[in-house]
């Protein structure tokens, strides 16, 4: 009896888990998407706000960083394949940024800092990691980096907005009852 | 389970650090450049031009004008392009190391501190080595 009911609870939350990051992943994508189309403020090779990285948070932290970083990837794929521009400099550029600012948002949960303070300096890595790897590969020269201060800024008001997005996210999930998060004892980030 | 916080006393760390390092990144930029630049139309170099004397040049190939590019302060931006979407007026090449006309099939660097994969003649990245 005890083993067929933690045999159930297994798929019920393989199921939840499907359904979580179905959903997650697509409102991601399309988010990115659209952003693709945003004329750039910047004259930075994959300029982009960013809004799309508030679904990063939450699936940080409300489960795993391996699903985390799932979305990123993704979202990235998925995004890029719809606008056609799948494999551009713009999608390596998110690519890698999104992946470095999923693991330092990570470790920054779990060392229990505040949500804002976390988005900030996970849009604050996505951002220089796109710099470096833009200065670096597509124009050869770190000239680039003059446009930091700006994207700094753009940066800390992407990252304070989608601070927001995800509590009012996590919020809106709790309203709903569905178990949107993993079964694990400590729901502090990493979980 | 620890509560989900928008923000902790400890975040001040993380806003100071960030403020810290974008400033020591943006003190640390050279801001002597070449006083060259080339345009590249399809990867072959067709003008080279001073930084020092100002100008209005303008960029033309087999199909005609393409663009202008204006010279001035030492700094060089394009304007006037012929590309649907003038994403290239964007900025100078102070700011972002080139400028770059996809449509145009345009690049124009700096002659110093481009990656020349055609000659084998690799100059070098960046003038912060230097």
């Amino acid at each position: 009896m005890h083993e067929t009911e933690k045999s159930v609870m297994r798929d019920a939350d393989r199921t939840r888990r499907i359904v979580f990051l179905s959903v997650v992943v697509v409102l991601a994508s399309v988010i990115h998407f659209f952003e693709m189309f945003v004329p750039p403020l910047l004259p930075v090779p994959g300029f982009k706000w960013g809004f799309s990285n508030f679904v990063l948070l939450i699936v940080i932290t409300s489960r795993t960083v391996r699903e985390a970083l799932l979305v990123a990837v993704l979202k990235g794929v998925i995004g890029t394949l719809l606008a056609g521009r799948f494999l551009s400099p713009a999608f390596f550029l998110g690519l890698f940024g999104s992946i470095s600012s999923v693991f330092i948002m990570a470790i920054l949960m779990k060392q229990r800092f505040g949500l804002i303070a976390v988005s900030v300096t996970g849009a604050f890595i996505n951002n220089m990691i796109q710099l470096l790897i833009a200065a670096l590969v597509f124009i050869g020269s770190f000239r680039l980096f003059h446009l930091a201060g700006y994207l700094v800024i753009i940066g800390s008001i992407t990252g304070f907005v989608n601070a927001l997005l995800c509590f009012g996210g996590i919020l809106w999930l709790e309203k709903t009852g569905f178990q949107y998060y993993s079964h694990r004892p400590h729901r502090d980030g990493r979980n | 389970m620890t509560r989900l916080r928008l923000f902790r006393v400890k975040d001040l760390l993380l806003y100071i650090a960030i403020a810290c390092v974008t400033i020591g990144v943006l003190l640390t930029l050279n801001r002597t450049g070449s006083d060259m630049i080339i345009v590249k139309i399809n990867k072959t170099t067709v003008y080279r031009f001073s930084l020092l004397e100002e100008a209005t040049k303008t960029i033309e190939s087999d199909n005609g004008k393409l663009m202008d590019v204006v010279i001035k302060d030492e700094d060089a931006y394009i304007k006037n392009s012929t590309c649907p979407l003038h994403l290239c007026e964007e900025g100078s090449i102070a700011q972002t190391g080139a400028l770059v006309c996809v449509p145009n099939r345009v690049i124009i660097t700096y002659d110093t501190d481009q990656m020349d994969y055609d000659n084998e003649d690799r100059r070098g990245y960046d003038l912060m080595t230097k």
